[in-house]
């Protein structure tokens, strides 16, 4: 009885981190298309903040409390007494589920738009070519963009480094959404 | 204390993310943005070279804004044990929070609209303020309850 209640229990972390986690895997993937393909057809304008670089302070910020929202996704749902260690799982838990729904994502979109990241990369370079800083910082931005461009196209290699930095910080979020929506026991120092 | 496996376990995450934010200056190897440290942080990070610290020359990882909420993590989170008296039964640090959140939220929305222009500094002290909030919120979960 009591080995069936924690398998239900179980069960039910996972249906938070793979609604949360996928939800916002799509939201940020959707985001990212949107801001890169205003990018693409935009005019060079020479300024480093551009409409992509933007879009990457809410896509960071959005994929960092998923966690916190998988664990308030777990109290409003299943139940609202969760331990730290509970809301820790939950959230590395999305953190990983989020990084492999982007990589499928990505690796989906490369069939419908070969050559986005190429565009993307275009435009990018174009924009640092037409800003006022001084050369070698150019060639810098130039060089980083291509290298980021080029070796994002591994599906592995995206789930080795994504995962460990993705899974730590929404396992932090995931901690803080225990504290701010779980109940709590009465504490005594 | 409780929870010290989560302690242990994020303290040393906490170091290996603020180690790879470090990028490659302090082995004094060029940047190179196709390397793991450098790559971790794409998509969370823009890492420009213009916004980021330097080290022997050689840009971090992650810009300063970044790096500062690393270093608040990382720092604050060491001295967890040592924090049950200030922050336990207190709502200070649920307060101290949502004012750095919000300063971040006005600080990037200022320089986008270019009402001022912030620098690599004052980023840093922007985000070492969101880590520090972030851990003494926190900190209260991870003290010892005694059941009555």
């Amino acid at each position: 009885m009591e080995h069936l209640e924690e398998q239900q229990q179980n069960t039910s972390y996972w249906n938070s981190v793979l609604i949360v986690g996928a939800i916002f895997a799509v939201v940020g993937f959707i985001l990212q298309l949107v801001f890169g393909y205003m990018q693409i057809n935009s005019e060079p304008t020479g300024s480093l903040i551009t409409l992509y670089s933007i879009s990457g302070i809410f896509i960071c910020l959005a994929t960092c409390i998923a966690g916190m929202l998988a664990v308030w996704h777990y109290t409003k749902e299943v139940s609202p007494k969760l331990t730290l260690g509970q809301g820790a799982v939950i959230g590395l838990l999305t953190g990983v589920v989020m990084v492999v729904f982007s990589g499928i994502l990505s690796q989906f979109w490369e069939f419908i738009d070969p050559a986005y990241n190429e565009k993307i990369m275009e435009s990018m370079i174009a924009n640092f070519e037409a800003s006022s800083m001084d050369q070698s910082m150019k060639d810098q931005m130039i060089d980083q963009t291509v290298a980021s461009m080029e070796s994002s196209a591994s599906f592995m290699r995206q789930m080795l480094i994504g995962i460990p930095i993705m899974g730590i910080l929404n396992l932090l979020t995931g901690l803080i959404g225990v504290k701010l929506f779980a109940e709590k026991e009465e504490e005594t120092f | 204390m409780k929870y010290k496996g989560i302690y242990y376990g994020m303290l040393a995450g906490l170091a290996l993310i603020w180690i790879a934010s470090l990028g490659n200056g302090w082995r004094g190897v060029q940047a190179d943005y196709t390397n793991w440290n450098y790559r971790a942080f794409y998509g969370i990070c823009h890492a420009d070279p213009q916004r980021s610290f330097h080290i022997n020359d050689v840009p971090m990882a992650v810009n300063s804004r970044c790096f500062g909420v690393f270093s608040g993590l990382l720092i604050t989170w060491f001295f967890i044990p040592l924090l049950t008296k200030i922050t336990a039964k207190k709502n200070w640090p649920a307060q101290l929070l949502g004012v750095a959140a919000l300063l971040q939220i006005i600080d990037v929305m200022g320089n986008i609209l270019h009402l001022w222009i912030n620098t690599l500094e004052s980023r840093f002290i922007l985000g070492a303020l969101l880590g520090i909030a972030v851990v003494l919120a926190l900190s209260d979960q991870f003290y010892q309850t005694k059941n009555k």
